[in-house]
Parts: C-alpha cells; structure tokens; sequence
C-alpha cells in the first residue's frame, strides 16, 4: 500500500513557480504554507505579498492576497489587521522593499505594536531588477551598482533591519533564520509558526527575516550560493533570536 | 484627486455640510479579503504582467476615463450672461477674480467668471459654447499658465485668450486683476456697441 509522504501544500496552487533554479522564495512559500495548513488557519489568513521577485506569491499562495506599493506591506497588513482583527495577517517582504523603500512604515509598525506578522526574505540584493546594490548588501560584495565590491565609505555599511526593529518597544519576537540547509530550513519553519502563534495569541509585532539565496544574481551554483550563506552572509547577519519577549 | 493650493488650507469660513448618507445599506464586496472561507481565494493586485492582459485593462481604463470626462466635467459661472469679456480661473484665482469682477461691473464693465470646478476632465465644452458670445478670455492663474493651453484647446482659435499670472509668493489682489480687466477691456474695445 502507497503511503504519501510528501506532497504538495495544500495553500498552493498548482502552477509552476517562476523562481530562478535555487532561488529561496520556493522553499520559503512550502514553509509558510505548511505552517498554514497545520494550525489549519488557511481560510482566516490574508497575505500581502510584495513588489519584487515575490510578488507573484500572489498566483502561487490559495488564500486571499492584497498586493501592497512598494515597501508599505507592513502599513497595509496593519490596516487589513484592524478592520479584521479575528484574521491572521501577514506581509512577505524582501531585503529592498522592507529595508530602504518600507523602512518607515516597517519601524513605525513594529513600534505600534502592530499584531501582523512580517516574513522577511533577505537576499541581500535587489533581485528583481537585475542584482541591484541594497541596503543589506555585505560589505565587498559585488552588485550591479557596485562593481568591485560595496565600499563602506562610499556605500555605507550593511544595515541591519531586524536589530533595529528588536529595540521598538511594540516588536515582540524577532527571529533571522535561513533556508540553505536542511537543519536551517527546519528551524525556519519553527520560526515561522512561533510569529504566527504569537499573533495569533495577540502579543504583538513579529518578524521572521530569512537569509535567502539568490544564484542568479551572486553570480554562483546553487549549491555555491547555499554556501556562501554560511560564509558570507552570516559574518554580516548572524542567524539568532534577536527578540523574543513571548514568555 | 482634489487638487487644493495652501491658501485654500489656510482659510476659514463658515460651512453647510450636507445631509448625511446612510452607511448602513453599503453596496456589496464581492472583492473583499476577509479569509477564502468557504469560497475561493481572491488577489488584489495592480500590477498585470500579461502583454495582451495588460492592453486590455489599458482600454478598459479607457472607456472609464472617457465616460467620467463626459458625466462629471462641471463649471461654475458667474455674471456671464450678458459678459463680453470672461475670466477663466480656478482656486483661490477664482475668488480674487470674483472681487475684481464686482469691481469691474462698477465700472460699467461687462465681464463674467468662468471657473472650472473640474481641472480634470475639463469643462471643454462649457467654454467653447460660451466663445460664441464672448471673443475674449483671459486666464488668470496663481502661477505661469497650467491651465493656458486646456483652455486654448477648448477654444480651438474661436476666441482670443489673453494670460495673466503671478507664480507662488505675492498673491494678486481683487484691485490688481481688476485693473488687468479694465486695460484689456478697452484695448480689444469692447465698450463699443
């Protein structure tokens, strides 16, 4: 007798994703929707999905979707948020549109205390628009926008949104995970059902941010650019608890 | 999109506001994203992404702006029924122009306002049904002529239009326009029957 032990979630839709080979959005989008199914909240959750690589989340996610201007998904989760307070609401934002477009709204958010939830796929780049320089590109790192590496004095230095929004008083667990190894990914899942029950338990402002790969635009193999998460990314953005004030 | 200048939100006065609407019998939203709870999912979205989707929503828009500049284009008139000459102004321009229209009257002037309440779609058809009396128009604006070709374009050439304007620092006073009509009147002689 078969027995199924993988399939595909039951929040997505059967059309094939347009991700890059070896982007994270993929993984990420199984995660959540499997988070989803599993505290079987599916017909009382609304995403706003972002502008970026994943703003077709919006085709791939079956439940309700309101798109959100660039960088102002937490501003638009908040209001969806307050109309329904009984609905799970979360945003799903990239390093560009959370952390330089939406950097007001995502403060001013979390500060409020906001009780949404925000997925924050950091890739350190502009992914979309062709491997731009952002604000959480590492130090040396090469972009389109900075051949030859990011120059602190010319560039500023990576920032570091999760830590700046860990000192607002409203965020209540904030959490940087990753998907670029199996024991990463697992522990990113947990990550993202613990904000959801956060809400859900109604304490407040919580953020997931996932370092996320992004061959295409690092220029590297997907199995280089999983890598180079450990390497790399995590010298600048060390995966922690950066709050959690849920006990 | 209400376009105001800083004066208008800087005045006060005293208002009427209008009986209140019902809130209670609000038309229905079948769009609204409160959960896919026993019915599919629903996007919201802007972005169309599709070529030939993307052509099909632009003339859909299309329609739609076509049908609003036809159904809401409005204007407000004053003292045009027997005026041979007409000031076209909007905003705090409009209520200067009031002034000096009164102070022009006193004159012996025949001079009316035409203020466009709409800019956008704009009252095209009001001025050019109003050029088969009146040869001459002058724009007056609180800048250097934004709205100076919108209504040499309503006109298509069957009227003069004549321009003044001053842009954001000194706002003109009902005296000053008046002495703008008054010059302007005698020049195109339209105090000759």
């Amino acid at each position: 007798m078969e027995k199924v032990v993988f399939k595909r979630p039951k929040y997505i839709k059967k059309v094939p994703f347009h991700y890059c080979p070896g982007c994270g959005h993929s993984i990420i989008h199984r995660l959540i929707a499997e988070v989803i199914e599993e505290l079987d909240i599916g017909e009382k959750t609304i995403c706003v999905p972002p502008a970026g690589c994943a703003v077709l989340a919006y085709d791939y996610f079956d439940i309700d979707m309101g798109e959100a201007p660039h960088g102002r998904g937490a501003a638009l989760a908040t209001g969806v948020k307050r109309i329904l307070p009984d609905k799970m609401v979360f945003s799903y934002q990239g390093d560009g549109d959370i952390a330089a477009i939406g950097t007001a709204e995502t403060i001013h958010a979390a500060n409020r205390g906001e009780n949404i939830t925000v997925i924050f796929v950091n890739n350190s780049c502009y992914g979309m628009t062709g491997g731009q320089m952002a604000p959480t590109t590492l130090l040396g790192q090469n972009s389109t926008t900075t051949p030859g590496g990011r120059d602190k004095d010319r560039d500023g230095s990576p920032i570091d949104l999760s830590e700046m929004l860990a000192i607002t008083k409203g965020a209540v667990y904030i959490e940087r995970t990753a998907v670029n190894s199996i024991k990463n990914i697992i522990k990113t899942k947990k990550a993202i059902a613990k904000a959801f029950k956060v809400q859900m338990a109604g304490l407040g402002f919580s953020l997931v941010e996932i370092l996320s790969p992004c061959p295409t635009n690092w220029k590297m193999s997907p199995v280089d650019a999983c890598e180079w998460i450990d390497d790399g990314v995590m010298q600048t953005f060390p995966l922690k608890i950066v709050k959690d004030e849920t006990s | 999109m209400i376009l105001v200048d800083g004066m208008m939100s800087q005045m006060m006065e005293p208002v009427i506001f209008p009986d209140p609407v019902n809130l209670t019998e609000l038309p229905p939203k079948p769009w609204v994203l409160d959960g896919a709870n026993g019915r599919p999912s629903r996007i919201i979205k802007s972005l169309i992404l599709g070529t030939v989707e993307m052509e099909e929503h632009n003339w859909k828009l299309a329609r739609k702006y076509e049908t609003i500049s036809r159904e809401i284009a409005n204007a407000e008139t004053y003292m045009t029924e027997d005026a041979r000459f007409v000031v076209v102004a909007y905003g705090t321009a409009a209520r200067v122009a009031k002034g000096s229209i009164k102070r022009a009257r006193e004159m012996g002037l025949k001079v009316g306002l035409l203020r466009p309440v709409t800019l956008w779609p704009f009252p095209e058809r009001v001025i050019r049904e109003m050029s088969r009396s009146v040869k001459d128009f002058l724009v007056f604006e609180m800048n250097t002529g934004q709205m100076l070709d919108d209504v040499k374009l309503s006109l298509e050439g069957r009227s003069n239009v004549h321009f003044y304007g001053r842009p954001g620092g000194i706002v003109s006073t009902p005296d000053e326009i008046a002495k703008v009509i008054s010059s302007l009147y005698y020049r195109q002689h339209l105090e000759e029957d």
